[in-house]
C-alpha cells in the first residue's frame, strides 16, 4: 500500500520539477520555432544564429535537430518530422522527394523570381524532381586532392603538379608509403580515400562514364553501367591502391578509433601527418585547422590515361521543408535565407564549402576572409616556426625527427616549466599550440594575422585566393552521379559498402574488372526488381511453394491439435489453478475480478496481443510507412527472408556471439558455490557481483565501447602495461589481419561474461545450491571424493534443473539480443559481424521502412526459438519441469 | 606422548590448511570482484580527467619499481587535479553551456518520470490483475490467463512495428503518452504476481472475509501487504527495464523536450566522442539510480528473482 503512495508522490514530484523546465515555446514566447534536422557540425551555431538575428522582427527561430542514429527517417514515418530536413546525397533527395515526403515550392520559387539556374548546374541533382522544385543547396563542394606537405616533406617528395595523371599519383602515393623496417609497421600511407568511401573516389577518378543506363528489353533507366570500361578502370585504380601496392590504409583502418563520426575519425590519419593525400571536399579544413602544425596543399583530382579533365565530383547538401512543417512560409524564409549573402559568407568563412548561388562567386568575401580556416591554418604556421625555434633552445638537437614530433617535444618542454617561466614566455607570444583550446587557437591566428605587414597579408590573400578560384573552377566542371530512379536503398549499401567491396578483395590478385561486371549485374537485377515487383520471382516460385506447403500444415496440424493443445494447457492450469475457498462464487467476486482485471487487460490487448496479430498481417504485407504505402503480397517476405543470404548471415552471427554463454553459466555456478561457502560478506560480495549485470544499457555499452578504444582504452592500455611491445587490435572496428576470428568476438565475450557472470543466473543458482542438504557434500567427502569430483558429481548434477532454466532463458534472450549492441557500439559492423538477427530486424523496419520484411523475418525468428525452446524441453528435460 | 603431539600436529595442520583454503578462497572473491570493478573504476577516474588527460596513452601498469613509475600509475588511476566540473558540463548546467548542448540534467528527470510513472502503473495494474488471477474466479478467467501466458514466448521485435504504428494511428508519437502507457501493463508482471498470490494461504483471506470484508478490502489489506516481496521485485525491475530502455524511446520520441537518459547520452557519444571525459560521467551518471534501487530494494529483489524462476 505505502509502496503506491510514495510512487505517486514520486512522480508528482518529478512532475512538478519537469514542468520547470522551459519547453523551447516558453523560452521563444509569441515566436515560431522551425526544427531544422542536420548534422551538430559546431559550424551550423553560426548558421542558426545569423538567420535568427535577421529574422527577430518575424519572430521566427530556427532550432537545431541532430539527426543522429535513425532519427529523421523515422520522424517522418511518424508524421511528426522536422520542419526542415538536410539531404546529404542526390539518391536520398530522390528517395525523399518520389515519397512525398517534401513540400512542393516551385510555386514560391517563381513567386520569389528564384531559378534553378541560380545554382551550380550539379546541384540540381539534388533539388529537383520531375522538374518540381523539392530544396535549395545548403552547401557546396567539390572533390579535390588535399595533399599534407608535412608528409612530403618527411620522405623528400616534391608537392604534386597542378594537373597530373594517374600514373604519376600512384608512383607519388608509392613514395609516400613509408613501413618502419623495425616494426614492420606503416608509419604513413600515400594516399587515402575520403571516410573509406572508395565508391565515391571512383566516381571521383572516373573522368568519364554515367552510373545508370536505359534497359533495350523495357525501355527503363534500369541498367547498371559500372562495368563500363571508364569505371572499371578507375576502379582498378583504387584496388591498386589499396591491395596491389598498398599505398592506402585497408577501409576498416579509416574508422580508427571509436568515434561514431567515421569521416573525420577517418581524416584524423590525414591531419596527424600519416596520410600523404585524400580526396576531399574543401570542409576537410573546418577540422584540419583544430590540428595544429598541418601545413596542406590542394591540387586536382589526377586525370585518367588519355582524358584532359579530371572527374570532378560534386559534393553537397541540400535542405527542404516536410510534409509534417506546420510553418511552411517561415521555412521558406528559411530556405531563402541559404540563397543569402549572409549566410553564404558565414558558410565559406567556416570553410564548410563553396558558396552555392553563382551571383556570390566574384563577390569579394567569396574569395578571401581572414576567418578564412585557410587563413588561419597559415597562421598557426607561423606561430609553430616561432615557437619551435624559441623552444629547440631547450629541447636540444632535434634533427632526423619529423615536424609533428619536433612540435610534440616542444610542448612537453614546455609543460615541465614552471608556471611563472611559462607566463615569462607567453609573455613574448611564446605559446604552445597543442593544448589551447578552439576559441584560444582562432584568437591566436587573429593576433597573428594582425601583426603581419601589409605586403605579407597580401601575399597570404593572393594564395588563399587562389586555393579558392581552384576549387570554383572545378565546381563550375563538376557533375553528381545521377540517381536511378529504381536503384536505392540496401542493395546499393550491401554491393557499394566498403566491407563488402574488401571481402570481395580478400585476394589482391582477383581481378578488379571481374568484381565491377559482378557488381554491375547485381545493382541492375535490384534496379529491375525496383521496377517491377515480380521480376525474378520464378526463381522463387520453388521456394514459395515449399514455404507455403510448410505454413499450411502448421495451419493443419494446430487446427486438428488444438483440442489436444487446449487439454494438455488445461491439465497444465489444472495443476496450477488456483484454489479458493468452497463458497460459491458471488456476483460481487465475478465483477471485482473483471474491474481488477480491465485495466490490464486493455493495455495488454492493445499493446501486447493486438499486436501480435497485427505482426501476422504486416508480415504478409509489403508495408511501407515512410510513403504510407500497403500492398497485398502473400509469402513472398516470407519466402525472400528465407532464400537471403544475408539473413542467414546474420543468423549465423547471432549464433557466434551467443558463444560465450556456457562459459558465463559455467562461472556463475562457480561463483555462486564460492558464494554458498559460510564466509563473510557473502552479501557484499554477491552485490558487487551483480551490479555489472544490474547496469546494462547504453550506459555500459558506452562505457566497454571507450574501454575497447584502440588508443587510450583500457584494455589496450592494460595490454601494453602487462606486454611491452604488443600492438592490440582496434577491438571493435579492425578486420583482422591473420586473425583466425575477428577481434571483436573475444571482445564481445568479454563484455559478455562480464554483465552476465554474476548476475541473475548467479542468483539462481545460490537458490539452488541452498537447497542442496549438506549430508549430500559429507557423504561423498567420508567417499573420499575430492574438491572437484563434489563439485561435478554433487554439485553440478543437483543444480541441473537450474541449468537447464538458465540455458532455456538466455538462448530466448540471447536470440533475440543484440540490437542495443550494435546500435551503440558497432553499428552493426566490422563486415557486419555484429549485426544480429534483432539488429537486422530494427534496420529492415526503421532504416529501410520494409516493416513487411522485418515482421516476417521476426516470425521466422519467433518459430526457430519456439522449436529450440520446444526440442529442449522435449529432449533436455529429464523430469525437470 | 608422541601420540598425543601427532594427533595435535594433525588438527594443526587441518586448521592452517582450512584457514589457508578460506584464505585462497578470499583472495579469489577479491581478485574477481576487483575484475567485475575495474571497468567502473576505469570509467571513474576517466571521468574526472581533463579531455587531454583522458585521451592521453599513458602507463598504467608500472613498467618498473621505481617510486616515479608507481606515481605515473597512480596518476593514471586518480589524477591530479580532479575535474569535477565535468559532471555539471556533462548535465548542460555549465552556464556557458560551452561543452556539451545536450539538456542531459532534463533528460534524467525525464527519465526518472518516466521510469517512475510505468513502475507504479504496472505494479499497480499487475497487482491488481494478479490478485483476480488468483484469488477471485469470475468468466473467462483461465481462458484469458492461458492468452497472457501465450504471449510470454513471443519476442518483443514482433511487436516493435505494430506498436509504433498503433502509437501513430493514436497520434501520440512524439508524447509522454508514447513513452509511459505502452509500459503501464505487461504480461509478465501480471505472471509473476499471480504466480506469488497463489502460494498465498487463504486463511487470512477467508477470516477477513468472515469479518465481513469486501473483496477490495482483502486485496488492500491481505493480499497485498503479504506480496510486498513480489512487488517490490517487480517494481525494481521496472524501473531498471524503464530508466534504461533505449530503442523504444528512440523510435516514438523526437523533441528534446522529451528525450530520456539513454538517448541524451547516446547523443554526447556520438558528437562528443573525442571527449572521453564527458561521455564517461555520463555513463556514470546514468548507472547511479540504478545502483541505488538495487540497494535499497535488495532483499526483495533478489528473492524475487529466484522466486519467479523457481515459480515459473
Amino acid at each position: 500500500m505505502r509502496i503506491f503512495f510514495i510512487l505517486l508522490a514520486l512522480v508528482a514530484a518529478t512532475w512538478v520539477i519537469l514542468d520547470r523546465f522551459p519547453t523551447e515555446q516558453d523560452k521563444y514566447p509569441g515566436y515560431t520555432i522551425l526544427r531544422w534536422a542536420t548534422d551538430a557540425n559546431p559550424a551550423r551555431w553560426d548558421q542558426i544564429r545569423t538567420f535568427n538575428e535577421l529574422h527577430e522582427k518575424d519572430r521566427i527561430r530556427v532550432l537545431l535537430q541532430p539527426t543522429a542514429g535513425v532519427a529523421t527517417d523515422v520522424q517522418l514515418s511518424g508524421r511528426r518530422g522536422p520542419d526542415l530536413v538536410d539531404i546529404y546525397s542526390p539518391t536520398a533527395f530522390f528517395n525523399y522527394a518520389s515519397q512525398g515526403v517534401l513540400l512542393d515550392v516551385t510555386d514560391r520559387a517563381e513567386r520569389g523570381g528564384i531559378g534553378v539556374d541560380d545554382v551550380w548546374p550539379a546541384a540540381q541533382a539534388q533539388i529537383m524532381h520531375e522538374d518540381r522544385l523539392y530544396a535549395l543547396p545548403t552547401n557546396s563542394s567539390v572533390m579535390m586532392m588535399y595533399y599534407n606537405k608535412n608528409v612530403f616533406d618527411d620522405r623528400g617528395v616534391p608537392y604534386p603538379p597542378l594537373h597530373w595523371t594517374w600514373e604519376e599519383f600512384v608512383e607519388t602515393a608509392r613514395k609516400l608509403t613509408h613501413v618502419d623496417e623495425a616494426t614492420e609497421l606503416y608509419e604513413s600511407f600515400g594516399y587515402q580515400p575520403w571516410g573509406g568511401q572508395l565508391a565515391l573516389n571512383i566516381w571521383g577518378f572516373a573522368g568519364e562514364g554515367r552510373h545508370w543506363g536505359m534497359d533495350e528489353t523495357t525501355g527503363l533507366m534500369t541498367r547498371s553501367l559500372l562495368n563500363d570500361p571508364p569505371f572499371q578502370s578507375s576502379y582498378d585504380l583504387v584496388h591498386r591502391c589499396v591491395l596491389r601496392d598498398q599505398v592506402s590504409p585497408r577501409p576498416g583502418l579509416f574508422v580508427e578509433g571509436i568515434s561514431g563520426e567515421a569521416r573525420n575519425a577517418g581524416l584524423r590519419l590525414f591531419l596527424t601527418d600519416r596520410v600523404g593525400m585524400v580526396g576531399i571536399g574543401r570542409w576537410v579544413l573546418s577540422t584540419g585547422w583544430k590540428y595544429p602544425g598541418l601545413r596542406y596543399g590542394v591540387t586536382t583530382i589526377p586525370s585518367p590515361p588519355g582524358v584532359e579533365r579530371p572527374g570532378y565530383l560534386y559534393l553537397g547538401r541540400s535542405t527542404a521543408i516536410t510534409r509534417d512543417c506546420r510553418h511552411p512560409e517561415a521555412a521558406w524564409k528559411f530556405l531563402q535565407y541559404l540563397l543569402s549573402p549572409e549566410y553564404n559568407r558565414i558558410l565559406v568563412a567556416q570553410g564548410d564549402g563553396v558558396a552555392a548561388p553563382k551571383q556570390h562567386v566574384d563577390a569579394d568575401w567569396h574569395l578571401f576572409q581572414p576567418e578564412f580556416p585557410e587563413v588561419q591554418i597559415r597562421m598557426y604556421e607561423r606561430i609553430f616556426d616561432r615557437f619551435e625555434k624559441k623552444m629547440s633552445e631547450f629541447t636540444g638537437e632535434s634533427a632526423g625527427l619529423t615536424r609533428r614530433e619536433r612540435l610534440r617535444r616542444c610542448y612537453e618542454a614546455w609543460l615541465d616549466f614552471d608556471e611563472e617561466k611559462q607566463q615569462q614566455m607567453e609573455a613574448q607570444d611564446i605559446r604552445p599550440l597543442q593544448g589551447l583550446a578552439d576559441t584560444e587557437l582562432a584568437r591566436a591566428a587573429a593576433t597573428e594575422w594582425g601583426r603581419l605587414s601589409g605586403a605579407e597579408q597580401r601575399q597570404v590573400r593572393d594564395e588563399v585566393t587562389a586555393e579558392l578560384r581552384l576549387n570554383l573552377d572545378a565546381m563550375t566542371h563538376a557533375r553528381q552521379p545521377i540517381p536511378s530512379p529504381y536503384c536505392f536503398g540496401p542493395q546499393w549499401g550491401r554491393i557499394f559498402g566498403d566491407s563488402r567491396l574488401d571481402l570481395i578483395n580478400a585476394d589482391p590478385e582477383d581481378s578488379p574488372l571481374q568484381f565491377s561486371a559482378e557488381a554491375a549485374e547485381l545493382l541492375t537485377q535490384a534496379a529491375r526488381r525496383n521496377a517491377d515487383p515480380n521480376y525474378g520471382r520464378e526463381k522463387y516460385r520453388i521456394g514459395g511453394r515449399i514455404g507455403l506447403a510448410v505454413v499450411a500444415a502448421a495451419a493443419i496440424g494446430l487446427v486438428i491439435g488444438a483440442p489436444a493443445l487446449g487439454r494438455r494447457a488445461r491439465r497444465a492450469m489444472g495443476r496450477n489453478r488456483p484454489v479458493i475457498a468452497g463458497r460459491r462464487e458471488s456476483w460481487s467476486e465475478r465483477l471485482t475480478g473483471l474491474a481488477f482485471v480491465a485495466p490490464n487487460f486493455a493495455g495488454f490487448f492493445v499493446f501486447t496481443a493486438f499486436p501480435v496479430v497485427f505482426s501476422i498481417v504486416i508480415a504478409f504485407t509489403e508495408w511501407d510507412t515512410f510513403a504510407g504505402t500497403v500492398r497485398w503480397t502473400g509469402f513472398d517476405n516470407f519466402v525472400d527472408v528465407f532464400w537471403n543470404a544475408d539473413f542467414w548471415f546474420y543468423f549465423a552471427n547471432t549464433i557466434i556471439l551467443l558463444l560465450s554463454i556456457p562459459v558465463s553459466i559455467l562461472g556463475s555456478l562457480v561463483l555462486a558455490s564460492i558464494l554458498n561457502r559460510r564466509l563473510r560478506g557473502t552479501v557484499v560480495f554477491r552485490t558487487l557481483f551483480y551490479i555489472p549485470s544490474l547496469v546494462s544499457g547504453v550506459a555500459v555499452l558506452v562505457m566497454w565501447k571507450f574501454i575497447f578504444e584502440p588508443r587510450f582504452g583500457l584494455l589496450n592500455s592494460l595490454i601494453r602495461g602487462v606486454l611491452p611491445g604488443a600492438d592490440p587490435p582496434a577491438w571493435l572496428t579492425s578486420e583482422g589481419f591473420g586473425w583466425p576470428w575477428l577481434p571483436i568476438y573475444p571482445a564481445i565475450y568479454m563484455m559478455g561474461i562480464w554483465g552476465s557472470i554474476g548476475g541473475t543466473s548467479m542468483l539462481l543458482y545460490l537458490a539452488g545450491l541452498s537447497n542442496i542438504p549438506p549430508e549430500l557434500y559429507e557423504a561423498a567427502e567420508i567417499d573420499g571424493a575430492g574438491k572437484w569430483a563434489r563439485f561435478w558429481r554433487v554439485t553440478v548434477p543437483l543444480v541441473a534443473p537450474t541449468t537447464f532454466f538458465i540455458v532455456v532463458m538466455s538462448m530466448i534472450a540471447g536470440l533475440q539480443g543484440g540490437t542495443d549492441l550494435a546500435f551503440v557500439m558497432t553499428n552493426g559492423g566490422p563486415d557486419g559481424a555484429t549485426t544480429t538477427l534483432g539488429f537486422y530486424m530494427f534496420q529492415e523496419g526503421f532504416f529501410q521502412f520494409r516493416m513487411g520484411i522485418a515482421c516476417a523475418a521476426a516470425w521466422v525468428l519467433f518459430a526457430f526459438i519456439f522449436t529450440l525452446t520446444w526440442l529442449t524441453f522435449r529432449y533436455g528435460n529429464r523430469g525437470y519441469f | 606422548m608422541s601420540n598425543r603431539s601427532a594427533a595435535q600436529r594433525e588438527a594443526h595442520r587441518r586448521r592452517f590448511r582450512r584457514k589457508s583454503a578460506r584464505g585462497m578462497l578470499y583472495t579469489a572473491l577479491i581478485c574477481l570482484a576487483l575484475a567485475q570493478l575495474i571497468p567502473f573504476l576505469w570509467m571513474a577516474s576517466t571521468s574526472i580527467k581533463t579531455s587531454e588527460e583522458a585521451a592521453m596513452m599513458s602507463e598504467l601498469v608500472p613498467r618498473e619499481l621505481s617510486a616515479e613509475a608507481v606515481r605515473e600509475a597512480a596518476r593514471y588511476w586518480m589524477p591530479s587535479r580532479p575535474q569535477w566540473s565535468n559532471y555539471v558540463k556533462v548535465l548542460g548546467l555549465d552556464p556557458e553551456r560551452t561543452r556539451i548542448r545536450i539538456n542531459f540534467a532534463h533528460a534524467c528527470i525525464n527519465s526518472v518520470f518516466v521510469a517512475l510513472a510505468i513502475t507504479f502503473g504496472q505494479v499497480l495494474t499487475s497487482a491488481m490483475a494478479g490478485f483476480a488471477f488468483s484469488r477471485l474466479r469470475w468468466p473467462g478467467r483461465d481462458a484469458t490467463f492461458l492468452l497472457y501466458i501465450a504471449t510470454l514466448m513471443i519476442p518483443a521485435t514482433v511487436t516493435m512495428i505494430p506498436g509504433f504504428l498503433i502509437l501513430r494511428a493514436f497520434d501520440w508519437i512524439d508524447t509522454y503518452q508514447a513513452l509511459i502507457i505502452p509500459g503501464l501493463c505487461s504480461a509478465y508482471g501480471t505472471f509473476l504476481v499471480r504466480q506469488y498470490m497463489l502460494g498465498l494461504s487463504s486463511e487470512l483471506e477467508e477470516s477477513a472475509m468472515m469479518d465481513g470484508a469486501s473483496h477490495l478490502g482483502v486485496f488492500l489489506h491481505v493480499a497485498l501487504p503479504l506480496s510486498r516481496p513480489v512487488l517490490v521485485a517487480l517494481a525494481i525491475l521496472n524501473f531498471l527495464g524503464a530508466w534504461q530502455g533505449f530503442l523504444g524511446p528512440l523510435i516514438v520520441t523526437y523533441s528534446e523536450n522529451l528525450r530520456v537518459a539513454p538517448l541524451a547520452l547516446y547523443l554526447i557519444q556520438t558528437q562528443y566522442a573525442s571527449e572521453a571525459n564527458l561521455v564517461m560521467a555520463g555513463s556514470l551518471l546514468l548507472m547511479i539510480p540504478c545502483i541505488i534501487v538495487f540497494v535499497l530494494g535488495q532483499r526483495f529483489f533478489v528473492e524475487g528473482i529466484q522466486l519467479g524462476a523457481v515459480k515459473g
